[in-house]
């Protein structure tokens, strides 16, 4: 009987830490930037409430959660952008408003003889996760979108 | 045998404890952190709120302190908590058109230390964007699209549009085949087609900024910048729209301080400095003053309103 219960106690702890990571509350996006940012090369600035909405169209009360980064320079494609949104439609324009919005950067980037820049453009990819959307354009790019990966 | 398979279930069901243990801590710290930690739009908006309230606070400390008028760049005077109602209200939902030079300014806009009355313009802004391509249906982004500026102009209705466009354009004045002239005329294009898109808005052209001395070339110099500002000055009174002399402030070049990348890009402290005292000026010297007055009547009500609750209190 003994063997049994702990047998039963060994498999349930391991299915509830193979489980633990999808149970428990995912990290706030406010944690994960504050953990990525610094890995930025330039100056990171957090754009406000008007101009994510006039910029992607995205109004931020949809939003449980959200930052729009972007460089102070205009010269650098530096960004990160991570946001929750519950509601499906709602998140796939948004995921589409700044999925549509590379282009437009890539394009400006390229006319301005920035072909560094204009390449993390073209190399950056959003992504979604369940509700959540995230996009890294950086020279860290893919060191930060995996500790976002590894963290949702 | 038994013995020795009964202590390994034993050590098993320590090792479950603790692990049971471990999960119990881990759950208690996650619910703390998760308490602790707000997200990221709060986190902002409590920033922001502080900082509103600690710019208030400010603001209230000076009144408090004097009651000295601001002198704006031209002399034009106004008590700073009227200012920035007139400013409010002048820039409010406005459009701000312009290259990367806006686009710079439209991210100076989204940090704490600008002002309230800049937080809710409009801005189409597009790196590498000028004159010569401000007709083309790929303006910049505007509400998750790419379209003409005349089009994300018509869906803003603005009452005032201001533009900085130009300073692509400066390199290839000097190049053969293009000149003033020519540049000129594609901007009255643009004037005209503005005009017909949106009728009732005010235009407000800002001239084109210097570059600094150390990156002047022998076809991108300080002084073709100033032919041009003078022929667009000059064209501006007869396309009847407003010229906006932000480049005096900046001097005959740009100082490097004042300048993101030594070149021709405006750092914070140039958009603090230049830019803003220049647009507040704009709008006091461009508010009737029957307007002013009414917005200065309605400052002393809500003053006279607020004193009140305190003296009840």
């Amino acid at each position: 009987m003994f063997k049994r219960i702990s047998a039963l106690l060994l498999v349930s702890a391991l299915v509830l830490a193979g489980c633990k990571e999808k149970n428990e509350e995912s990290v706030s996006i406010s944690s994960l930037y504050d953990s990525i940012s610094p890995m930025a090369e330039g100056t990171l600035v957090v754009m406000d409430d008007s101009y994510i909405s006039n910029y992607y169209g995205i109004d931020t009360a949809d939003l449980s959660e959200y930052v729009f980064a972007q460089s102070d320079n205009p010269k650098s494609a530096e960004t990160i952008i991570m946001f929750r949104c519950a509601d499906e439609e709602k998140l796939k324009t948004y995921s589409s408003a700044v999925e549509n919005s590379l282009s437009q950067r890539e394009e400006e980037l390229a006319n301005y003889d920035l072909p560094d820049e204009a390449k993390l453009v073209k190399n950056a990819k959003v992504t979604k996760k369940g509700d959540f959307v995230y996009l890294v354009i950086s020279d860290m790019g893919s060191d930060m979108s995996k500790i976002i990966k590894d963290s949702i | 045998m038994n013995k020795r398979a009964n202590r390994v279930y034993w050590m098993l069901f320590i090792m479950m404890l603790i692990l049971g243990l471990c999960f119990a801590i881990d759950g208690i710290r996650a619910e703390k952190h998760s308490a602790d930690d707000s997200t990221i739009s709060g986190q902002t908006m409590i920033n922001n709120e502080n900082n509103t309230a600690e710019a208030a606070s400010e603001e209230l400390t000076d009144d408090e302190d004097t009651t000295e008028e601001e002198e704006t760049t031209e002399g034009t005077t106004i008590d700073p908590a009227l200012g920035e109602r007139v400013y409010e209200s002048f820039y409010n939902g406005q459009a701000f058109v312009g290259d990367s030079i806006m686009k710079g300014f439209s991210t100076f806009a989204s940090k704490s230390e600008a002002p309230a009355w800049l937080k809710n313009v409009v801005f189409l802004s597009k790196t590498s964007w000028g004159i010569g391509s401000a007709l083309d249906a790929n303006g910049p982004f505007f509400r998750g699209r790419e379209q003409s500026v005349c089009t994300s102009l018509s869906e803003i209705k603005p009452k005032r549009v201001f533009i900085n466009l130009g300073i692509n354009e400066m390199n290839g004045l000097g190049s053969p085949g293009y000149s003033i002239e020519k540049l000129i005329n594609k901007y009255s294009e643009f004037i005209s087609k503005l005009k017909e898109t949106i009728p009732s808005a005010e235009l407000y052209i800002i001239n084109i900024t210097p570059c600094t001395a150390e990156k002047e070339t022998a076809i991108f110099r300080n002084s073709t910048i100033k032919d041009f500002n003078t022929a667009l000055e000059a064209k501006c009174e007869e396309w009847n729209v407003n010229y906006v002399d932000l480049a005096s402030g900046f001097g005959d070049v740009l100082l490097p301080e004042l300048s993101s990348d030594n070149f021709v890009h405006h750092n914070d402290k140039a958009y603090r400095e230049i830019w803003l005292p220049c647009l507040e000026r704009i709008a006091v010297e461009h508010t009737p003053e029957e307007t002013i007055e009414a917005i200065e009547k309605e400052l002393e009500a809500s003053e006279d309103a607020t004193g009140e609750v305190s003296e009840d209190r």
